[in-house]
């Protein structure tokens, strides 16, 4: 189960700081090959420290319930909530994602000029 | 996908492997820049020369003050040497950078030069350096200039029918230290900008020499004489050297992609500079 939690957790990672798709004015796929997407690999992650708590769920006899999306879901917002926590003292409300480092330093940069 | 049908030739002396070239066959060295660009069909070669059983292009080895280094040395060979650590340790800190631990085992730094990608990042050290590279040819070797290299986007002085067989770099003098600073392609983990820094500073503590080698930032590595000159005889104190650093991309048309802007990567010329500018002149002080 913790793997398949880190695992989730290293995907909202890549999609809260890596992945995205982007096509040109004519539809063209510039992002087609691992060479331009970017996938995060272990040595972009740090070690994970996971913990749960144990509540059964009454509506199956074992009490279980699927963990697939808790650490995908979840990981996406921390993380950008993190990043926009330690900007909004530079005026930085939101950041689409991937929050690359270029975006970053866009947002940066407009916060600073009051837009 | 998987690359178009080409022939294989495994060659066991330069002259061999000299015979083999032209019809737009191609050098296999590592293979770590030009495999993925034939699984693309961006490069379909009728043939591929493999230089692997050439001894005398391997090596690294010393000859008075000059490092000589066989163009198959790989990167991790380079990066592991002992000689380089000491006399040129900028070589090390250069290709510790390269792609990740199986690019670095298999890529060759003849390869690297030869292939030119404008995010490659040993054209930057090679330039710092001012090294000087040996070809060899139907009509025999001649040396040519690290400046004179690097002509245009992905395009060398290398002639088709010559191999690169080795790079000479000089030992570098006391009270210089060296520095690399790369921001990596998040996902092919080329570089999106490169910079190379030597510093040498005089007896005052004042920078008595500079060379800045770039790459990334347009289609071909060059040297930011711009920032050398303005580095010259001054203090490498933060506020000196972010000014001199504005100059990092004077003169070049840079590039933009999906990963970084023009803008972005103008700015990253100067962020890095200041950063592998500092850190030289710290491990010079040293």
């Amino acid at each position: 189960m913790a793997g398949q939690v880190h695992g989730g957790v290293a995907q909202g990672i890549g999609q809260a700081l890596m992945e995205q798709a982007v096509y040109d004015d004519n539809g063209q796929l510039l992002s087609g090959s691992l060479m331009d997407y970017a996938l995060p690999v272990a040595a972009d992650l740090p070690e994970f420290q996971t913990d749960h708590t144990v509540t059964p769920t009454p509506s199956n006899p074992w009490g279980v319930k699927g963990i697939g999306e808790a650490g995908t879901i979840a990981a996406s917002a921390a993380v950008v909530n993190s990043v926009v926590d330690s900007l909004a003292h530079l005026g930085v409300r939101h950041i689409d994602m991937p929050l690359t480092a270029e975006r970053v330093w866009d947002a940066i940069q407009s916060a600073g000029q009051g837009r | 996908m998987f690359p178009a049908a080409f022939d294989y030739h495994a060659p066991t002396s330069i002259s061999e492997a000299l015979k083999l070239l032209g019809n737009g066959n191609k050098i296999l060295a590592g293979g770590h820049s030009l495999l993925p660009l034939m699984k693309l069909r961006l490069a379909e070669p009728p043939a591929l020369v493999d230089i692997g059983r050439i001894p005398e292009l391997d090596g690294i080895r010393e000859e008075g003050d000059t490092i000589v280094i066989g163009a198959r040395a790989t990167h991790a060979a380079i990066e592991r040497s002992d000689v380089l650590a000491q006399k040129v340790p900028l070589l090390c800190q250069t290709a510790a950078w390269v792609g990740d631990l199986q690019v670095r085992s298999r890529g060759t730094i003849g390869g690297s030069l030869a292939h030119a990608d404008p995010g490659g990042d040993l054209p930057a050290a090679i330039l710092a350096l001012d090294a000087t590279l040996t070809a060899v040819g139907p009509s025999g070797s001649r040396t040519i200039a690290a400046r004179d290299f690097f002509t245009g986007l992905m395009s060398t002085g290398l002639a088709d029918d010559e191999i690169l067989t080795e790079i000479r770099v000089k030992a570098l003098p006391p009270r210089t230290g060296t520095a690399y600073e790369k921001f990596p392609n998040p996902a092919s983990r080329y570089a999106i900008v490169g910079v190379a820094a030597t510093i040498t500073l005089g007896s005052d503590g004042t920078v008595a020499q500079a060379a800045i080698g770039m790459t990334g930032l347009s289609e071909r590595a060059f040297r930011a004489s711009g920032v050398e000159v303005a580095l010259a005889g001054k203090r490498p104190v933060e506020t000196e050297v972010a000014a001199a650093a504005e100059q990092a991309d004077q003169g070049q048309d840079a590039l933009g992609d999906i990963h970084a802007s023009e803008r972005y990567r103008r700015h990253l010329s100067h962020v890095l500079t200041k950063r592998a500018v500092l850190e030289a002149a710290s491990r010079a002080r040293s």
